[in-house]
């Protein structure tokens, strides 16, 4: 099963399969989440009609880390099993992942001006999302300063790995320093905080951001693997 | 001598024959404090206030440069070539490194700290609690530092990925540096961060110089 999808040859074959599969459902999702959360879902009792941005936002700012863990992950097992499918995986969620965490902080920023009063606050929550960007746009940086391309992605493999020391301070960064930001209302242990009215199309916009980043990360696994061939028929010719 | 002792010597040597440039981080440190203080405009309240914030600041970017003259030129010289095909372990040689780089980032702006801290009008007795910060602090930056420096051997523009990559990684002990000397400002106390500060560092100790030369191990051969 490890080795199977190492030949990219099979490995393109599998991305071929998931990629319309992927990006179809996210299409569904997308169309019946925003239409749930945008004119179905009711208003909230205390921020009215801005409680939508929510949809958007809070699928983003799972993404965001989401995407970072994956990757994290891809890292230490393309360091361990020297894996081709980690390393094409890593590369390829990157802008993905930074995307995500832009849309989180813009969302973010737009919620916050009517919510808060203003556009941007230096609570913990948002600065450690703004450190995470940063933490992409340096992995992204890194991995694209190379010559030789294996070199650029065993660096950025490592440089992952250390960053990992940062996700459980984003994670716990609410309750440590509890400032402006909410603490998180679904995945406490008890009941969830939110009307099933507005997590069902939160649910549904988080699928399709899911599906979505699925999709598109087949296609850049597609785009990498077609660019290396490239590479080597230039070199053969 | 042992390769610590060896490559920790070596450094310390090079480094301080180079001068001016060895020196830069202490230059830059001081400067970058003393401009601060004239957008400021002198105005003594809003520097004490500042002051433990820009001593930090300042202290991290001066760390990043001395970065390409302690790391970059052993790699483009082959130095660190020679030592891998020597036999040599790999993590004394890296702790020797990070240790002399502490020497002239962390070390020189420790002591320049003192002065600059009067010249900013913090209260005195803040002082030693802002020093023991910037101590672990510093050390921290070290190991860092020398971890992002090894990751861009090769590249094409090192010196300008290194605040990229180091920058973010640093902020846990950015944020705690600060609460501490917030706290120390207030009166309160400021063991809680400095206990923090530490646990950041020590499992730093270890796992910076060992994924370094992991690194290196690898690149080098490939």
């Amino acid at each position: 099963m490890i080795t199977t999808f190492a030949n990219p040859h099979r490995l393109m074959k599998l991305t071929s399969v998931v990629r319309p599969i992927a990006l179809g459902g996210a299409a569904i999702a997308l169309v019946l989440g925003l239409y749930q959360s945008l004119l179905v879902s009711p208003p909230d009792y205390q921020q009215g009609e801005t409680v939508r941005i929510m949809y958007i936002h809070v699928p983003a700012a799972w993404m965001a880390m989401f995407v970072y863990a994956t990757m994290a992950g891809a890292a230490i097992a393309g360091l361990v099993w020297k894996h081709i499918v980690a390393e094409l995986y890593a590369r390829a969620a990157a802008p993905l992942g930074a995307a995500f965490t832009l849309i989180c902080l813009v969302t973010g920023s737009l919620w916050g001006k009517p919510m808060w009063g203003t556009w941007w606050v230096w609570d913990a929550r948002l600065t450690s999302v703004l450190i995470l960007f940063f933490l992409y746009l340096g992995y992204i940086a890194l991995i694209d300063s190379f010559d030789d391309e294996q070199r650029g992605t065993n660096a950025g493999a490592y440089l992952l790995i250390a960053g990992i020391v940062n996700l459980p301070i984003i994670k716990y960064s609410v309750e440590w320093w509890n400032t402006l930001h909410q603490p998180a209302s679904i995945t406490r242990l008890a009941a969830p905080a939110i009307d099933a009215a507005m997590l069902w199309p939160l649910l549904s916009m988080a699928l399709a951001f899911k599906l979505l980043f699925i999709g598109l990360v087949c296609m850049r696994i597609e785009t990498q693997i077609a660019r290396r061939r490239q590479a080597v028929r230039e070199a053969e010719a | 001598m042992s390769p610590f002792g060896a490559i920790f010597k070596r450094d310390l040597c090079l480094n301080a024959l180079r001068g001016s440039e060895g020196m830069a981080g202490l230059f830059f440190f001081i400067v970058v404090i003393t401009f601060f203080a004239f957008a400021m405009n002198f105005n003594p309240e809003i520097l004490q206030k500042t002051a433990a914030g820009v001593i930090w600041i300042a202290a991290l970017l001066a760390a990043l440069l001395p970065l390409e003259s302690l790391y970059h030129r052993d790699a483009d010289d082959g130095t660190f070539d020679l030592l891998l095909s020597s036999g040599a372990l790999l993590l004394p040689v890296l702790l020797a490194k990070m240790a002399a780089h502490w020497i002239f980032s962390g070390a020189l702006l420790l002591i320049a700290a003192v002065p600059v801290a009067a010249m900013l009008s913090l209260p005195a007795h803040v002082l030693p609690q802002l020093l023991l910060s910037l101590l672990l602090g510093t050390i921290y930056m070290s190991l860092l530092s020398g971890l992002g420096a090894v990751l861009t051997f090769g590249s094409r523009r090192p010196a300008l990925l290194h605040a990229v990559l180091i920058l973010p990684l640093f902020t846990p002990m950015l944020i705690l540096g600060a609460l501490a000397a917030e706290s120390a400002l207030a009166g309160a106390p400021v063991r809680p961060y400095l206990l923090l500060q530490t646990a950041l560092l020590l499992p730093a100790l270890p796992l910076a110089p060992l994924a370094a030369s992991a690194f290196l191990k690898m690149s080098l051969r490939s």
